[in-house]
């Protein structure tokens, strides 16, 4: 570890470290007070919330991770990657507040998929006790967490699988009469699971350390251990502010438990990759594959089917259980929120361009300095703010800024919220970039140089054209993370910035559906957008989407 | 003329050199062929030559390129051409794109007619002239070769470095190639060195290095 | 504090079910005639907020609220040239730790909605601004000789905070759930035992959640006077019981068998409105109707208090020492109390919440109304129930 920090330089140092070294340090202030920790011991169902974050964080990673790899192992033969690309864009762009407020409509006791079932079959009268899933519950908060976690543990496959010959090996495989699936479950799964370990382990943290989904759809007696940290640096009572601070150190310790278990877990898949294991047999194994193919209809079914909860509810005025239908439609709401809308939608998209911008830049920046000395920096690095609890930081950050005694103006504000959302979007649009960018041929370069063009001339001219698809993709990962940020924007913000995002949540807490579906639409549609175009704009003329690996 | 000074190549911090070239001299309008297994750093040399800062090794020597020492020169100012053994010729550019790419600096700025022009005539030599408007993944290997070397010979280079330039090549296909290339590389007078493992390509060189 | 009280209104103790006009009396905006507001002071003060922004951390949860505070930043913007941003806050205790922890004249909050713990905290550190009851001129048409509004859950405002609305706790529930206005725990069993699944609360410490303990704290142990002291010992002990003995015999009936709570009261309102509850709670006297034209609730509803009497508190306006703009905050108040202001927060079609003010309090239809228990019971029974519930 400490090799790895001293080949960076400076500057580096305080992009990648300093931030989230000092977010550490001064968010656990108030750590020393002993005799606190006594009463902190004793809190009512800390360890039940302990056990529900430490559940969600284990159980929802490994669905997801399976989902995925069983999924990938079902695509390999149509798994053209651009293709993975296109139909994985809409659901990795949605928030995840938008995506679970959608979901909750769709799916809940008094949903619509119930409400239909009324409709057709008069089954529910009223909305069914015994239903799953249920709401504010463990199990909806894994499965919105599973959801959403699949689409980008899927790309990173996708990005990951093409540093192997998958093809030779498989024919190699068959040739000693093992099917595709199973040569794939044997060969690529053990190597993706130590190629994925890093970005699995940061869904393991945001699992561990989630608030507003936990909020939203979680249990409450108690809330998993993050909800209750920030419930306490809510307070004002300074023993609840010393119990943020031990609960804060608890995640912590916790995702280090978990970064153990991670890498347990990693020996353990290749230790066991010449096991085999019960679902590759039949019937399991044709099952298995028919739930991976399944993946994609109800991929797009889930996305489609929230857009339009969240599109009729926006539209609805007066919409109680059973009916499936509103009691009428209005364009009320939209007309009397468009005005209040702009600032928000402004600040969302302007904070949204920026972070995009800059993330992107700071990637290119960081390979390029690493190509240049011919090194390669260890992941955890850069992932760095990605595995450590948000909220953990961001309260280092918050007393960083009054420490410093900056007076809260709007300009301020909101360059300390870009300095947020550019600190955690830059880890992820540098995932999405960098399998990529390691692999494009810099002998092209060479070519270039000699030809006399210098280096940024050729990175213009042909770098550019050639990684077009995955630069854009890595800038619109970072719109949509910076488009998603609550914890940082609420906190760094002093409230002098209100997005989309801030407005959705506070407005969550209320019970207008129709205003909640409103805003969560227009959360959800900036960043399928900006998908959509990169999808369009990605494209290079000569170029397939494979070129320059 | 390309000239190459007591070059000596170590993986930093070994003792035992990689490669030692006492000294190599090419003259214009000949082919030296440097022969070497794989892992002889004769890549490296080719990286050294045309100024790739290579972390990874000490590397100490000189090179001369018309009696002017280039050593410290950058690689956009050395006037060495490259010549890659997949040609990589720049997919999302048409061939015509491809080889405007590589004008020289001085007709950079030139009038798109003018520059049209002389793209023309470099297709023309090399009897493409009909291919200026296809992108690259349309042409065939032997093809992609010829565009490669034009590409290479469009830039007018003092001196020109090819690495392995054959060995991506159908075997039907690479006699002629070859041949086809050396013959070139005389009629426009530019010393070449060629980097390769395969004794086929030292046959009709003027002169063989073996590392 | 005595089992007292005293302050409140004779309007309320008159069983205020008496429905009185809305809005008959046409206003003028800022056509208050107090002495004051011609001083030159003052005239100066207004004076100089001209061009300020004011930085107002309120919940942001309800449309009707955010509707209303657009109301008064277009108002304020046009008759003060002052600019009001509502901060939406999910709770307002954040925009506290954020003036606990800013320093004088340099904090982000110029303005806030605020009562009970939070404001006692707050004033007790000396982080309020004092005197707003002598600087700005409409506080002196508050009700204050008849509303019990000088003592906030028992904290003396002594000027730190000035009344803005009423809250008074009581249920919304379908029609044909249970007959009568009023719903004595006991009922309360009754139905549960007869309809389970349809029932539950906001859980503690979430406000609503608590003030239905207090109400049925104050039910069952027959309005006890110590539960109007700060709380001891031997009071906890002997009524505490009351509470659990009552509540394990009802939360085995409650929606999911009480393993899961409603985060808070919007929520359970939302799960009336799914059909999944027959009883949601409310602070605002007025929600029924508000709801109903909003289109968030059916309008098959009515009302009930819990018990014979709804628990009944004011919130309030406060400025922190901290704020950039602590003037023209106070000119906002100014504002938010006139009659005008007072008038357009009332309506049914907007936000309903009541008036402080005495020239409206005919107006108002509100519930009979008892006393919020001393402030020093809402920590103990929220502890208290965390304890015993949440393991």
């Amino acid at each position: 570890m400490a090799r790895a920090l001293s080949t960076l330089t400076w500057p580096w140092l305080l992009v990648l470290v300093v931030p989230v070294a000092i977010g550490i340090v001064l968010g656990l202030n108030g750590l020393w007070r002993l005799t606190d920790w006594v009463a902190f011991y004793q809190q009512p169902g800390l360890f039940k919330s302990i056990g529900y974050s430490l559940l969600v964080a284990i159980i929802a990673p490994l669905l997801a991770l399976y989902s995925a790899l069983l999924i990938s192992a079902c695509a390999q033969h149509t798994g053209a990657w651009r293709r993975t690309r296109q139909w994985l864009a809409p659901l990795l762009s949605m928030p995840h507040v938008a995506f679970a407020v959608g979901l909750l409509f769709l799916l809940s006791p008094s949903g619509w998929l119930v409400r239909l079932l009324q409709e057709l079959f008069s089954l529910f009268p009223q909305p069914p006790v015994n239903w799953w899933p249920q709401e504010k519950s463990l199990s909806l908060m894994i499965l919105v967490l599973v959801l959403k976690e699949i689409p980008f543990l899927l790309f990173m496959i996708a990005a990951s699988a093409q540093q192997f010959p998958q093809q030779q090996w498989q024919r190699l495989a068959a040739t000693m009469g093992y099917g595709s699936y199973v040569s794939w479950w044997k060969i690529m799964r053990p190597l993706l699971v130590r190629q994925l370990k890093l970005p699995f382990f940061a869904v393991v943290v945001y699992s561990l350390a989630v608030v507003d989904i936990a909020a939203l759809v979680g249990p409450n007696t108690p809330a998993p251990l993050a909800v209750e940290v920030v419930n306490w640096q809510r307070s004002f009572v300074p023993v609840d502010q010393s119990f943020a601070a031990f609960g804060s150190f608890i995640l912590l310790v916790a995702a280090a438990f978990m970064y153990a278990l991670v890498h347990w877990h990693e020996g353990w898949v290749f230790k066991g990759a010449r096991q085999q294991w019960w679902f590759m047999r039949r019937p399991w194994g044709v099952l298995a594959i028919g739930l991976g193919r399944l993946w994609q209809p109800l991929a797009v079914v889930l996305v489609i089917g929230s857009l339009a909860v969240l599109i009729s509810w926006s539209f609805s005025f007066g919409w109680y259980y059973p009916a499936l239908r509103p009691d009428s439609w209005q364009v009320n709401l939209w007309v009397q929120e468009w005005p209040f809308l702009q600032q928000p939608l402004l600040h969302s998209l302007s904070l949204a361009l920026i972070t995009a911008v800059i993330a992107l830049s700071l990637s290119v920046l960081l390979l390029e300095h690493q190509r240049k000395r011919n090194q390669q920096w260890p992941d955890w690095i850069v992932l760095l703010p990605l595995l450590v609890p948000q909220v953990s930081l961001v309260l280092g950050w918050v007393s960083l800024q009054s420490m410093l005694g900056i007076t809260p103006r709007v300009w301020s504000s909101y360059l300390a919220v870009i300095i947020g959302h550019i600190i955690f979007a830059l880890p992820y649009s540098y995932l999405v970039l960098a399998s990529h960018y390691r692999n494009f041929n810099q002998r092209y370069m060479s070519v270039a140089a000699t030809l006399g063009y210098s280096r940024w001339q050729a990175w213009w001219h042909i770098q550019w054209p050639l990684l077009r698809a995955p630069l854009l993709f890595s800038a619109a990962m970072a719109f949509a993370v910076s488009i998603a940020q609550y914890v940082p924007t609420l906190l760094l913000g002093n409230g002098r910035i209100t997005t989309l995002t801030t407005e959705t949540v506070a407005l969550a807490s209320g019970g207008d559906r129709a205003l909640i579906a409103l805003y969560s639409l227009l959360q959800a549609l900036l960043p399928l957008l900006i998908f959509s175009a990169v999808l369009v704009a990605g494209r290079t003329r000569g170029v397939n989407a494979n070129a320059g690996n | 003329m390309l000239v190459i000074n007591n070059l000596t190549i170590r993986l930093q911090d070994a003792e035992q050199a990689l490669l030692t070239l006492p000294e190599v001299c090419v003259k214009k309008g000949e082919v030296a062929v440097l022969m070497g297994a794989s892992g002889s750093g004769k890549s490296t040399a080719l990286r050294w030559l045309i100024g790739e800062s290579q972390p990874d090794f000490d590397i100490s020597g000189q090179v001369l390129l018309n009696d002017t020492d280039i050593t410290e020169f950058t690689t956009q100012d050395r006037d060495i051409g490259l010549l890659f053994q997949n040609v990589l010729l720049f997919p999302h550019m048409t061939v015509a794109e491809n080889l405007a790419f590589a004008l020289p600096k001085r007709l950079r700025k030139a009038k798109p007619e003018e520059k049209r022009e002389h793209v023309q005539a470099m297709l023309a030599s090399m009897e493409m002239a009909d291919f200026g408007e296809v992108y690259p993944e349309t042409l065939s290997g032997g093809q992609q070769a010829r565009i490669g070397l034009a590409r290479a010979l469009m830039n007018e280079p003092a001196a020109l470095l090819l690495d392995e330039p054959f060995s991506a090549l159908d075997m039907a296909l690479r006699d002629s190639i070859r041949s086809w290339t050396y013959k070139l590389l005389q009629e426009w007078q530019v010393p070449a060195l060629v980097v390769s493992h395969d004794i086929a390509d030292s046959e009709s060189a003027q002169q063989v290095i073996y590392v | 504090m005595g089992r007292a009280l005293p302050p409140l209104a004779a309007e309320l103790m008159r069983r205020c079910w008496l429905a009185l006009l809305l809005a008959c009396v046409p206003l003028m905006a800022g056509a208050d005639s107090s002495a004051s507001t011609n001083s030159k002071a003052w005239q100066q003060q207004v004076a100089a907020a001209q061009g300020k922004t004011v930085y107002f951390y309120a919940w942001g949860g309800s449309q009707g609220v955010n509707n209303y505070l657009r109301w008064a930043g277009r108002e304020l913007r046009q008759q003060y040239g002052i600019r009001l941003e509502h901060v939406k806050v999910d709770d307002i205790a954040t925009a506290v730790t954020v003036v606990m922890s800013q320093a004088e004249g340099a904090g982000a909050v110029d303005l806030m909605w605020i009562n009970g713990e939070n404001f006692r905290t707050l004033k007790q550190a000396g982080l309020l601004r004092g005197k707003l009851d002598v600087t700005i001129p409409n506080v002196s048409e508050l009700a204050f000789d008849k509303l019990p509004l000088n003592s906030d859950f028992g904290e003396p405002v002594e000027g730190f905070e000035v009344p803005w609305g009423i809250g008074q706790f009581h249920l919304l529930a379908r029609a044909d759930s249970f007959s009568g206005e009023q719903l004595s725990p006991a009922q309360l069993v009754q139905f549960a035992q007869e309809n389970p699944n349809r029932f539950t609360y906001p859980a503690p410490p979430e406000f609503h959640g608590t003030t239905f303990l207090k109400s049925l704290l104050v039910a069952l142990s027959e309005q006890d006077s110590r539960l109007y002291e700060p709380v001891t010992e031997a009071a906890a002990t002997e009524l505490l019981p009351l509470l659990w003995g009552y509540l394990d015999k009802l939360h085995p009936l409650l929606w999911r068998q009480g393993e899961v709570f409603a985060q808070s009261v919007s929520e359970q309102q939302r799960l009336l409105a799914d059909g999944v509850l027959d009883i949601a709670f409310s602070f605002n006297p007025n929600e029924l109707e508000v709801a109903a034209q909003a289109g968030r609730l059916p309008a098959n509803l009515k009302r009930a208090t819990l018990g014979a009497e709804a628990i009944t508190n004011s919130h309030y306006l406060a400025i922190p020492v901290s704020a950039q703009a602590p003037a023209a905050a106070e000119v906002v108040i100014q504002f938010l109390v006139s009659r005008a202001a007072q008038q357009q927060k009332a309506q049914l079609s907007g936000w309903g919440d009541p008036s402080v003010r005495r020239d409206m309090l005919q107006q108002q239809q509100l519930f009979p109304a008892t006393a919020e228990l001393h402030s020093s019971w809402q920590d103990y029974l929220e502890r208290a129930w965390l304890e015993r519930y949440q393991h």
